[in-house]
């Protein structure tokens, strides 16, 4: 007879303060004598008692295995040592506390947003609820919601491989080993190897498709011990080096690039600007933006680059 | 079975020592609180009733009050105490006081985030790389506009700004009252009534080119209305765009009605209030943007596109 879930949850908790209260390792016949809830035969109770002690370290709980008896180790014992088992952060004042429910209550993605006020629902059981403190800092809106996440991170935490269509100026089958999430910019990112190109890569996890799956084998890859996720940002956002434009811009109007550059008087009708530009497109959005009111004048090629690239947008 | 025996058992364990510490809520109260059920949290509790230490005497079982509208703790036993934070969990919070710190301007209140980062921080297994991080892009600090505004918003006071709109081209001067401030892809901005448009506004930091404190007059207050309900007629834009595109429509996707492939490029639908925003921006693309509607708006495009060239002839 299959038992309900009720039975099982009264059961692992039952084990739980089982394990906690005693301050020497419990063996497997201790347990099945003391413990409310395991019945039937011997090796019914044995294998309830496996999946209990799995289920338990799924919950995050550290179960300690030892021996009372150095002559009988195979006698295996089981505890949980409370030091472990409950949290201890220190006190955390009223400030401290609002500090960390803005935090956790910034994310979009259900994964983090549940994680977060579980996180709080805990430091309310050590110091009671708190009236709220406006910090008056801003709310967050950093972070697009994705889908996916929850298996993501559970991809990387257990090293699972990946595989899935990815959209990008085409549409391709990818199969990753991922090594971490960077949200960037709103965006949240998986980094990982491309197993059928070699290389690092980053894929933006809103153009990831529903086809997504994850290999049922954990522990399928080694991530390089020497790969670092803030180092591979680091990297790629110095790529490109600084350059200079000059451009003419109409008095009194082109206002965010008089706010980027340097501004000289022309004539009656035009300013000069001079601006500095780590990405031609980028620059040239600003200038398109401007509409008649800004023109690129030096270098020519760049001028050149403008019209050639405001052109493609008859054909492409 | 209606739900995971674990998430059943998890809730509990967090249940006890929340219960504990808060005594007198209701049932109603801590299903928000647990995100659950009212009939969810009281099976809950009426299961945590029958769990105890061995012997399971009443000595020995967790004991407590419970009423629909009060449920106290009289005995947690050795569940007293709430769990240790998991890896997810403390993750959330690192990250979030990541993307918060540099937004601080308040020195001592900086200091107590780096503070609560670096304890945290060292609750995960500090060998292992993390799973997930914020990659931060240009050093965001907080400037004298942001500090500013931090203050109103405390104090419920208003402002006199001078802002450049980025759909118009143009600097106007206008009274503004902070709601609320939000960072969105790297940019600050702050809800506000303005009493230039008369209805709420967002304004983004880095184009207040100036702000100062102002008094409001109790007349103009009473005069501004609750919220404004009215939304402008919506303009419905079809474009066909290179892929090279999509960042910007995943960026503006509340204005996205639709995209489909169209051949190697993309068929997208816009519903937009401010046409002149969506000109500027649909000039400003690379590669492919064909306009297909309305009629006005695909005259409007071209004619500025060819007004953009022309120059350069």
């Amino acid at each position: 007879m299959s038992e309900s879930g009720l039975q099982k949850s009264e059961r692992l908790i039952n084990l739980t303060m089982a394990l906690l209260a005693s301050r020497r390792y419990l063996t497997k016949a201790e347990i099945f004598r003391s413990v409310e809830g395991y019945s039937g035969t011997p090796e019914t109770m044995e294998r309830m008692f496996e999946r209990d002690k799995n289920d338990l370290r799924d919950l995050g709980l550290e179960i300690e295995v030892g021996s009372e008896d150095p002559l009988f180790e195979d006698e295996a014992g089981y505890r949980i040592n409370p030091k472990r088992y409950s949290l201890d952060i220190g006190d955390l004042d009223q400030t401290e506390l609002a500090l960390l429910s803005l935090a956790a209550n910034q994310w979009q993605n259900s994964l983090f947003s549940k994680s977060g006020q579980r996180a709080i629902r805990k430091f309310e059981s050590i110091e009671g609820l708190q009236e709220p403190v406006s910090l008056a800092l801003p709310f967050m809106k950093s972070e697009i919601p994705a889908k996916h996440f929850a298996l993501l991170w559970d991809a990387v935490e257990s090293r699972k491989e990946l595989v899935f269509t990815y959209h990008s100026l085409q549409s391709t089958k990818r199969r990753i080993a991922p090594y971490g999430l960077g949200l960037h910019q709103g965006y949240w990112y998986v980094i990982g190897l491309d197993l059928d190109k070699s290389e690092i890569r980053n894929f933006k996890i809103a153009r990831i498709d529903s086809d997504l799956t994850a290999g049922k084998k954990s522990g399928a890859f080694e991530r390089p011990v020497d790969f670092s996720l803030s180092k591979y940002f680091d990297r790629k956002d110095h790529e490109n080096e600084e350059q200079r434009a000059v451009l003419n811009i109409r008095v009194g109007k082109a206002q965010e690039i008089r706010v980027a550059a340097a501004i000289q008087p022309f004539n009656d009708d035009w300013d000069r600007a001079e601006i500095a530009y780590s990405s031609k497109s980028e620059l040239f959005e600003l200038v398109a933006k401007s509409l008649t009111s800004a023109i690129i004048v030096d270098p020519a090629p760049l001028r050149d680059d403008f019209v050639q690239w405001m052109k493609e947008k008859r054909h492409g | 079975m209606a739900e995971n025996a674990l998430e059943r058992t998890s809730r509990a364990l967090d249940l006890i020592p929340f219960v504990a510490a808060n005594p007198g809520l209701s049932i109603e109260e801590l299903a928000i609180k647990f995100e659950s059920t009212p009939s969810q949290i009281f099976k809950d509790l009426e299961m945590l009733f029958m769990c105890g230490l061995p012997g399971y005497t009443h000595l020995e079982l967790i004991d407590m009050e419970l009423e629909e509208d009060y449920v106290a703790i009289r005995n947690p036993q050795n569940l007293d105490k709430p769990r240790k934070l998991s890896r997810i969990e403390t993750t959330s919070l690192t990250l979030g006081l990541d993307l918060l710190i540099p937004l601080i301007g308040d020195e001592e209140l900086k200091r107590k985030a780096v503070d609560l980062r670096g304890r945290f921080t060292a609750l995960l297994n500090e060998e292992a790389e993390p799973i997930a991080t914020v990659i931060q892009g240009e050093a965001k600090s907080i400037g004298e506009v942001d500090v500013v505004i931090a203050q109103a918003l405390a104090h419920q006071t208003s402002l006199e700004i001078t802002y450049r709109s980025a759909s118009t081209d143009e600097i106007s001067t206008r009274i503004i009252s902070p709601i609320s401030t939000y960072l969105e892809r790297d940019h600050l901005y702050t809800i506000a009534f303005c009493s230039k448009a008369g209805e709420e506004r967002h304004f983004r930091h880095d184009r207040i080119l100036s702000v100062k404190a102002t008094e409001v007059s109790e007349q103009s207050k009473r005069e501004r209305p609750a919220r404004s309900v009215e939304k402008p007629d919506l303009l419905v834009v079809t474009a066909v765009l290179s892929p090279r595109n999509r960042y910007f429509l995943e960026a503006h996707n509340s204005i996205v009605e639709s995209v489909v492939s169209h051949g190697s490029d993309l068929l997208a639908t816009f519903s937009v209030g401010d046409y002149e925003w969506l000109l500027r921006e649909l000039l400003a693309l690379p590669g492919r943007v064909e306009v297909l509607g309305p009629p006005e708006f695909t005259k409007e495009f071209y004619g500025r596109l060819d007004a953009v060239l022309s120059q350069y002839r």
